[in-house]
């Protein structure tokens, strides 16, 4: 008898066990990696008026040159002198620092959607060379990459 | 004794309690806000799925009516309303990055609201190929700044007419290959050029023009890419493709604005016959899969099929010839 409920104690404490432990282990694991953004305030106003989606890639772009000039774009604009997907969003940084905006993602949907896939791909712990991989693998089926 | 019964009877209701719990978390929805592209759009705008699992999204809108359409995957749009949220449940048979859009044109910015579920998982995925426009080697930009010719029509070119001169046409200009490399201009001047018809008026050429272009549809062809026109297109290009849509003033007014070539530009009107009679097939095709490089045209290429994206390149066409009797 004493052995019956002992048994049932275990099966009783291993499925309230097991329960938490595939309910705590489901939950998906936010992620530690926090992106490097440029504030809002130091954005030019056609950029604060934009999409949010088009915001944070402009945020993330423009302050993480060391990552995007790596990464390349398919928009078409190696044609306008575009070297890679940072050049979307900055047209160039003077002697001070000061970061010169270039409009031209605010109505490129492919240089913004690169952009997000790239702070994705970080964010799930990704190095920026998977992500240029998977950028290449993505977007070579609607244009040509403006990085030779 | 009594108190063992009472602790396993409490332990056994824990574990029902905890059985539930943990049934129900593999259940539960993913929530999906939707708000205009200005206040956020989709969020999240990324969800992780796999292959055969069926991922149950419940969809809240929080501001406007919203639709939830995904790219490449068999099903109608869904439209929800503040205060109605919809449970859907998508089952994927194949890995990829599949592109969830909006197709109600909430504000001028609609079209970026886009987000991405990425299923992963074992599955046949498609291996990447280069697009047409690059393996034939055009530049959608040169195409489309080519200088135009004067067209004088006085009705719009028929492919039912035009049939009247099949034997004359040469097999080539009736090819899939001619088809996607030539515009309908170049197929004007080169039909010209043909001795068999050089009696002909321009009109009747402009016929034998529409009468090729029919030929590489359907009726059901025509009937998809209009339908897709008007869900996704017509808010920009018009109803009835002449720029106009509900969004064009904003975009042009955007346009003069900022005087920026490679800037935000005003929808392209496809009743402009010199204009889309000087655009290729593989241009078209290509502006729609890689979007217009700045211009606010979207890019297409992560939502619509292959054969989509075709139904809509004959369908823009049909803004200039009429296919009717020669496509059935």
């Amino acid at each position: 008898m004493f052995s019956k409920t002992r048994k049932l104690l275990y099966l009783s404490l291993s499925v309230v066990l097991s329960s938490t432990v595939i309910s705590a282990c489901s939950i998906s694991k936010s992620s530690d990696v926090h992106l490097y953004m440029l504030p809002m305030d130091q954005m030019p106003a056609d950029v604060q008026a934009a999409p949010v989606a088009v915001q944070e890639a402009y945020q993330f772009a423009s302050i993480n040159p060391d990552i995007m000039k790596d990464i390349p774009c398919y928009c078409g604009c190696g044609d306008i002198g575009h070297t890679s997907n940072y050049d979307c969003y900055v047209s160039g940084v003077d002697s001070q620092g000061a970061i010169k905006f270039d409009n031209h993602a605010i109505g490129c949907s492919i240089c913004v959607d690169i952009t997000k896939d790239v702070m994705r791909m970080l964010q799930d712990g990704k190095s920026p060379q998977e992500a240029r991989t998977y950028v290449d693998a993505t977007y070579s089926k609607y244009g040509t990459s403006n990085i030779p | 004794m009594r108190t063992r019964r009472f602790f396993i009877l409490t332990l056994a209701c824990f574990s029902l309690i905890g059985l539930i719990a943990a049934v129900n978390f593999f259940r539960r929805p993913t929530i999906i806000h939707a708000r205009i592209a200005e206040d956020g759009g989709f969020m999240p705008d990324n969800i992780k799925a796999r292959v055969g699992e069926p991922l149950r999204l419940r969809l809240i809108s929080d501001d406007v009516e919203h639709t939830f359409a995904l790219g490449q995957f068999p099903m109608q749009p869904v439209t929800f309303k503040p205060g109605e949220p919809v449970n859907i449940t998508l089952t994927f048979d194949k890995p990829g990055t599949y592109t969830f859009y909006t197709t109600t044109p909430s504000s001028l910015n609609f079209w970026r609201m886009r987000g991405v579920i990425e299923v992963t998982g074992v599955g046949e995925s498609q291996a990447a190929e280069l697009p047409l426009y690059v393996h034939l080697g055009l530049d959608l930009a040169e195409d489309h700044e080519s200088d135009e010719e004067h067209v004088e029509l006085s009705n719009q070119p028929s492919a039912e007419r035009g049939a009247v001169f099949i034997d004359q046409i040469p097999a080539t200009m009736l090819t899939s290959d001619y088809y996607v490399s030539h515009s309908p201009m170049e197929t004007f001047d080169e039909l010209r050029d043909e001795p068999a018809l050089q009696t002909l008026h321009d009109q009747d050429v402009w016929d034998v023009v529409a009468y090729i272009w029919a030929q590489h549809t359907t009726s059901a062809a025509l009937l998809d890419g209009e339908k897709l026109y008007q869900i996704n297109c017509a808010a920009c290009h018009g109803e009835n493709g002449a720029g106009d849509g509900q969004f064009a003033d904003e975009m042009m007014a955007i346009a003069e604005k900022n005087n920026d070539e490679h800037g935000i530009q005003a929808p392209t009107d496809f009743t402009d016959a010199e204009h889309l009679f000087e655009a290729k097939p593989a241009i078209l095709q290509g502006l729609l899969l890689r979007g217009g490089m700045g211009t606010g045209m979207p890019m297409w290429g992560t939502i619509f099929t292959d054969e989509e994206t075709w139904d809509l390149v004959a369908f823009l066409y049909s803004f200039q010839f009429e296919y009717q009797g020669e496509n059935q």
